[in-house]
């Protein structure tokens, strides 16, 4: 009876609250040896030690997320309205944006390392080209939801391409530009996380690889939060901007 | 707007639209005269649609000609005098009653007149709908902003693609009734399709009856039935015995083969 009347953020909390519960006893119970897995307790310890260090990382890591993200995102729109509007366009690019999508991303690595070299140009490349290819198929499917007889209204009354562009088929394919934001978001994190295992010069990615090669589970498992943290909160907002855009053209 | 009184509005000259292997109209001919109000009656695949999508610009023959006003359709569509309004009512979701009356005028380049606009929507018993979005709106609602949308425009030619189609039979005559009337104030002219006959017959000066496979024109049909017209007048013995007239043309037209559409 009561459950129904919690808040929507308490049950993803519970889970959260479960699961270190349930990580804590079971590092107690069976006296696991803190170099396979750190009590949580230790975990948080390794945070609060040193806050500067996870706090770096993560500001290094979350800069490639949006710069990448923002551009590979912006790249992938502009795609997508291109291919979108121009029927030949996409049935020419069509089975490569679908193919790049199977290409694994990382595959492409260390051409961008011969590219950009081993700094923040190569992280950023690589977010960017993470979050393309989603981006310009949702984009490109987004452009291709209008309604026939809306353009026949426009066609009706000759009205210029550019007013039937950004007035009728861009708000139809708010929801599927979203959808391919959402996607972008999460393969942002991935993909600068990734980024900094193979550039190795600075964030979350970079930490973990350290902590690894350390054999420092506290601090893998510290870094991996703040990532979560760090993906958690951009996937909040750009959810948030989502449904705020669908809201303007539902 | 060169219109001289008795000249034909919309011109179709022998006009046939293959759809692959599909004859969707099949040499057809058709004359409306300024102010007319021409009724399109015939089953479904008898190419009426097409028809009307020819009139309109909105699907290109494949041999013979279609002029509105003289010119060929694009010319009216530049000119913003053709308003058009579909089966389904277009509205767009994002966008008031009163902004989608707007918009096709600023589609147009025309000046949105939003007060014009907004007397319109009241006058077609919308006042308390101005300011909703369309779905807070019944379909018949829609419909008739969609309506008022294409009068806004301010087009002298209405097409009109069986706009009823999806309303219950008691909103199909009150809105029946209040196109005649906003008709009969102004100097329109009308193309209507429809697939119900009384429908044809209570709106239409003329009703021109279509058959399929492939689309013609079996039948022109003066309607005789005096104006005003309103839904008593369906229950005239005038007006059953022209739409028995009409039906039995259908059926003498009708292919016995069941159509693929169908």
């Amino acid at each position: 009876m009561t459950a129904g009347r919690l808040p929507e953020w308490a049950y993803p909390a519970v889970t959260l609250v479960g699961a270190v519960v349930l990580w804590a006893g079971f590092v107690s119970l069976f006296d696991v040896p803190a170099y396979l897995l750190p009590h949580p307790l230790a975990v948080g310890r390794r945070l609060a030690g040193d806050p500067g260090l996870y706090a770096d990382a993560a500001v290094a890591t979350t800069v490639k997320v949006l710069v990448g993200g923002a551009a590979g995102s912006l790249a992938g729109f502009v795609l997508g309205v291109a291919v979108g509007e121009l029927p030949p366009l996409w049935r020419a690019v069509s089975p490569y944006l679908i193919a790049a999508r199977v290409l694994p991303v990382v595959a492409i690595a260390p051409l961008l390392l011969i590219y950009f070299g081993t700094g923040f140009a190569t992280g950023i490349a690589f977010v960017a080209l993470m979050t393309l290819f989603p981006m310009a198929v949702s984009t490109a499917a987004g452009f291709r939801q209008t309604p026939e007889a809306a353009l026949d209204l426009a066609a009706s009354v000759d009205a210029p391409r550019h007013r039937v562009l950004l007035s009728i088929r861009l708000p139809y394919a708010v929801p599927d530009v979203v959808g391919g934001l959402r996607q972008a978001a999460t393969l942002a994190v991935v993909g600068s996380v990734l980024a900094e295992w193979f550039v190795a010069d600075s964030g979350l990615g970079y930490l973990i690889l350290v902590a690894a090669e350390n054999v420092r589970p506290d601090v893998l498992l510290a870094a991996l939060s703040v990532v979560f943290l760090v993906g958690f909160s951009l996937y909040g907002a750009v959810g948030l901007l989502g449904s705020r855009l669908r809201r303007a053209v539902a | 707007m060169s219109r001289r009184q008795g000249d034909a509005v919309i011109d179709v000259t022998e006009l046939t639209v293959r759809f692959d292997d599909v004859l969707a109209l099949d040499s057809v001919s058709l004359s409306v005269d300024a102010g007319e109000f021409v009724t399109v009656v015939g089953p479904s695949g008898c190419g009426k649609t097409t028809l009307l999508r020819s009139v309109g610009g909105l699907q290109s023959p494949t041999a013979g000609e279609v002029r509105v006003d003289g010119d060929p359709p694009e010319s009216a569509q530049a000119a913003g005098d053709l308003g058009v309004v579909f089966q389904s009512h277009t509205l767009f979701p994002w966008k008031t009653a009163l902004e989608n009356v707007t918009f096709l005028r600023e589609l147009a380049g025309r000046d949105p007149d939003r007060d014009r606009a907004r007397e319109r929507l009241v006058a077609a018993g919308l006042g308390g709908a101005v300011d909703a979005y369309p779905r807070e709106l019944s379909g018949g609602m829609c419909q008739r902003v969609a309506i008022v949308r294409a009068m806004h425009l301010g087009a002298s030619t209405l097409l009109m693609d069986e706009p009823f189609g999806e309303l219950d039979e008691l909103t199909r005559y009150d809105m029946a009734a209040s196109v005649l009337d906003s008709w009969r104030d102004s100097d329109r002219t009308v193309l209507f399709v429809t697939h119900s006959v009384p429908e044809a017959v209570l709106l239409g000066d003329r009703v021109i009856v279509m058959a399929d496979d492939p689309g013609r024109i079996v039948d022109r049909v003066s309607v005789s039935v005096p104006r005003p017209r309103e839904e008593a007048t369906m229950d005239t013995p005038a007006f059953a015995d022209q739409v028995a007239d009409i039906r039995r043309v259908l059926r003498q037209n009708r292919t016995e083969d069941t159509h693929p559409d169908r």
